[in-house]
């Protein structure tokens, strides 16, 4: 009999919907945890998997990263036999960030390290040509941008 | 222009207040989405709409330009006539009923806060508010689609089953203050608010409320995880705004007649600032409007509370709630009511 | 479907009484079918009579895809199976591949293996309560269920450079090890997380509504769910122990301490507080595991560059988010696998839907759904 009352007076006074209004109401008071994205930017680890990133200054043409996308949309264009020879930096250098996954698997192999991943994250584009990306966009302003949106020291300070 | 002439006291007076009263709600209820978003949001440890304008303040106008401009799509399937009229059905109600809602002490013999001292207030408005629904069956019907008939069905019976507790437990207040008339149980709850001695009233009220202007977590006729939108699936546009705006008028008024029914409307219990600053009519209109404002947003944050917090009932489960539980209490608390009044008497 | 109605000792009335089932089209854009799934309901007023599943939206023949490929470079495909839990995806294959070269994944790598499957476990777990609370109606248990895993992600993203679809393992080992501070970022969480798991419990396990709603709900016992094919937590909850990681252990799940949380009932409730427990256990797997963390080198030290396994076949399970997620690998002896077969546990969970639904009101097949936890790019693949 007294499980019975007490399950009455329970089934009547709601304790477990009390504690429940409580515990919302805790959040209701702490601060909130929405990043306000557009004013402030985001804090991004060094290991970002961002927009690809290529010195064409310090490749060697060797194609290994073509070779290792697992969605074929880098295409690098070796310079002619006589020039490769004393300057083996590509003739151009096309990655399509259209199909680009993301994945990191082209910068694995890079002997030289030439290709990687940048932390800018935006990109949207209005139109897709301009998400194929040549020898001529895509090595150094990025990093320009990078300056100027602080995010550089971010990498000096998440460097692990 | 002669303010006393009979023209004017029966008819443009009254004119003109419609006209201020329905401005005047319209923009409460525009900022009750918007409090009720901010709100959701802060239980939610987020911020809620904020880009609009100072903290999100001009969103619902951005809003309402929105649904204004969309385009108003009629299904096929529909039955056009009754799904053009259907939405208009459902905001007559809601709006009609703040005609009898006094928001504060009047200011004057003219000048008083409510367009009709009706001496059958509590009755016009059980009477008015149980219009809306058929603005909901009717636009689920007339959409020729099978979720918005879904969402109508559950909502007649939904309403149909919370109207009878929920009329009990406002009977139960008209004898404990002997009157219809919204004024006089304002004025019988002086000392002390009438949720005190009728508590059990009070919660089959708030309940039966929630479940009558289909909210969380009695928001069955539109749960948009099984219905997808409930009657207003094919709804856009202005005549979805319209049952946004009735849906919104509807809680606003809830809120409005639970501070007058229990909270004790614009009085201050132990404070009578009425005949405290009685020479200066207009103060006490003021503080008054005040008083009631700041009773229905705390009443209206209670509700937004509990939406936060909790699942939503089964249809099943809610008819179950309604007949099998609500409707024994508030009769038992009406045959209590009753009982003491009577002892009293004697 | 139904028998006519049918008053005692009387004809059948099937002239005045017979009634006409609804067809109701459940998706493939509806809120709570969580992706382009796609059930035909057949509704006896709001009482649901039959079921049928209709799947196939999001088909992107992976498995096929993956056939064209190198094995290295069909790793990160398998990501996109089951978007949620990808990290355990790219463990299922990476773990075939490794099986078929006979390649021993060194210690270190195993143990950081398993904390992040853990993570990715709890993750799913955290998506998947917020969703299912979101299809009953409780909507702050979503946010606070996304703002936890906010913070998993930010691990994932500061180990593994990605927050969904990571590409997590390379056949053999792991790439990086852990950043600096990532090894206290991740114990502050878990010492947190408990607490929050309270606080879902206090808005849901014992919230009446939420009882209501759940308890005796979908009810699958476990013999059915066996015949079924049922795995994972929809096993678990109908009472049955099977877990991979007890039963087969890979990666070293045989030296860690914990325990498989089972139901008993089998119902929408048991599947539901299965899986909450679950996000307890994967918590102390993590701790074991960091507290554990062996030195050693990361990849084998003789595995060539261009993975190349001899001709055969492997097949290797993990215990997925959903349940039994398997790879079946035929090599031939070249860099392509000449045949790959995912065992998809949605796929095959699905099947217990219809069980669990007949009978049920249309609001119990969204319960349903919830509980199943199935993702629809593992469904279709
Ligand atoms: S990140 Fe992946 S998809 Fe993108 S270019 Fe590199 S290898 Fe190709
Ligand atoms: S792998 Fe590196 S060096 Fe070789 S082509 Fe690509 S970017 Fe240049």
């Amino acid at each position: 009999m007294p499980g019975a009352l007490n399950r009455l007076v329970r089934m009547m006074t709601f304790p477990e919907l009390a504690s429940g209004l409580a515990v919302t109401f805790k959040w209701f008071r702490k601060p909130k945890v929405t990043e306000f994205y557009p004013d402030a930017r985001p804090v991004l680890p060094y290991r970002t998997k961002g927009r690809l990133h290529v010195e064409i200054e310090t490749c060697i043409s060797c194609r290994m990263c073509e070779k290792a996308c697992p969605e074929d949309c880098i295409k690098v264009y070796p310079p002619p036999k006589e020039v490769f020879k004393t300057d083996k930096r590509p003739a151009q250098f096309y990655i399509s960030l259209e199909h680009c996954i993301h994945c990191g698997m082209c910068v694995d192999p890079c002997p030289t390290g030439s290709i990687h991943h940048s932390m800018e994250f935006e990109l949207a584009t209005y139109n897709k040509d301009e998400l194929l990306f040549n020898k001529e966009t895509l090595p150094y302003d990025l990093l320009i941008k990078h300056f100027r949106q602080g995010l550089l020291e971010n990498v000096e300070q998440k460097s692990p | 222009m002669n303010w006393n002439s009979p023209f004017m006291l029966t008819v443009g007076l009254p004119l003109l207040k419609i006209v201020i009263l329905l401005g005047v709600v319209a923009f409460c209820v525009a900022y009750t989405v918007w409090l009720e978003r901010r709100l959701l949001g802060f239980f939610q440890s987020r911020v809620g709409p904020n880009r609009v304008g100072p903290a999100g303040l001009i969103q619902p106008i951005a809003d309402g330009l929105k649904l204004i401009l969309k385009e108003d799509i009629i299904p096929t399937n529909a039955r056009p006539f009754l799904f053009r009229i259907a939405p208009i059905f459902a905001v007559v109600p809601a709006f009609a009923g703040f005609a009898i809602v006094a928001f504060a002490p009047p200011a004057g013999p003219r000048a008083s806060f409510l367009i009709s001292d009706a001496n059958i207030g509590i009755l016009y408005l059980l009477a008015i508010t149980s219009l809306g629904v058929f603005g909901i069956v009717l636009g689920g019907w007339a959409s020729g689609s099978k979720y918005p008939l879904f969402g109508s069905l559950r909502s007649a019976s939904q309403m149909l089953s919370y109207e009878v507790p929920l009329t009990f437990s406002v009977l139960s207040v008209i004898l404990m203050a002997g009157s219809f008339r919204l004024d006089d149980i304002i004025q019988a709850q002086g000392k002390l608010p009438f949720l005190v001695p009728l508590i059990l009233a009070f919660g089959v009220y708030v309940i039966s409320a929630v479940a009558e202007t289909n909210r969380a977590p009695f928001d069955l006729p539109e749960a948009e995880s099984e219905l997808v939108g409930g009657f207003h699936t094919e709804y856009s546009g202005m005549r979805f705004a319209f049952y946004f705006l009735a849906e919104y008028a509807n809680v606003v008024l809830v809120c409005c007649v639970a501070t007058s029914l229990f909270l004790g409307g614009y009085k201050i219990p132990f404070l009578p600032y009425e005949t405290l600053l009685a020479g200066n009519p207009w103060l006490v209109s003021l503080i008054g409007l005040a008083v009631f404002a700041v009773k229905a947003v705390a009443f209206l944050y209670f509700y937004i509370w509990i939406r936060a917090t909790f699942p939503r009932y089964r249809y099943d489960q809610l008819l179950k709630i309604g007949w099998k539980v609500l409707l024994p209490i508030s009769l038992l608390n009406l045959l209590l009511v009753a009982g003491i009044k009577l002892a009293m008497l004697r | 479907m139904t028998e006519p109605l049918r008053v005692e000792g009387t004809a059948p009335l099937r002239k005045v009484l017979e009634t006409k089932n609804l067809e109701l089209n459940f998706g493939p854009q509806h809120p709570a079918t969580h992706g382009v799934y796609r059930a035909v309901l057949a509704l006896d007023g709001e009482r649901v009579v039959g079921i049928e599943s209709i799947i196939g939206y999001l088909h992107r023949g992976i498995e096929k895809w993956a056939e064209y490929r190198t094995y290295t470079k069909a790793t990160p495909v398998f990501d996109r199976l089951d978007y949620v839990g990808a990290i355990l995806n790219c463990h299922g294959y990476v773990g075939a591949v490794e099986k078929l070269m006979k390649v021993e994944v060194p210690k270190r790598a195993q143990y950081v293996r398993v904390i992040l499957d853990e993570l990715q476990r709890i993750a799913n777990h955290l998506l998947w309560l917020g969703t299912h609370a979101l299809d009953l109606g409780a909507m702050t248990v979503l946010f606070y269920a996304l703002r936890e895993r906010e913070v998993i992600m930010d691990l994932f993203e500061a180990m593994l450079g990605q927050r969904l679809l990571q590409n997590a393992y390379p056949i053999g080992g792991i790439r990086l090890d852990f950043p600096k501070g990532w090894d206290r970022a991740c114990r502050n969480f878990l010492a947190e997380f408990p607490n929050r798991i309270d606080e879902y419990e206090t808005l849901l396990s014992t919230n009446r509504i939420w009882v209501q709603r759940t308890r005796g709900v979908g009810i699958v016992s476990g013999e059915e769910a066996v015949a079924l094919g049922l795995s994972g937590p929809t096993l678990r909850g109908s009472g049955v122990c099977f877990d991979v990681r007890k039963a087969m252990p890979y990666s070293s799940y045989e030296e860690f301490d914990f325990e498989v949380p089972l139901g008993e009932r089998g119902d929408v409730y048991d599947r539901y507080i299965v899986r909450v427990r679950e996000m307890r256990q994967s918590i102390r797997i993590v701790q074991q595991a960091l507290d554990g963390l062996p030195e050693g080198p990361l990849m084998p030290e003789k595995l060539s560059k261009i993975i190349r396994p001899p001709a055969g076949e492997a097949y290797f399970c993990v215990e997925g988010t959903k349940g039994m997620l398997g790879f079946y690998v035929v090599s031939d002896g070249t860099d392509k696998p000449w045949r790959l077969h995912v065992r998809a546990p949605s796929f095959v969970n699905l099947q217990g839907l219809e069980r669990m639904c007949v009978g049920g009101l249309v609001a119990d097949v969204v319960a349903n759904i919830g509980s199943l936890d199935i993702v629809l790019g593992e469904v279709d693949r």
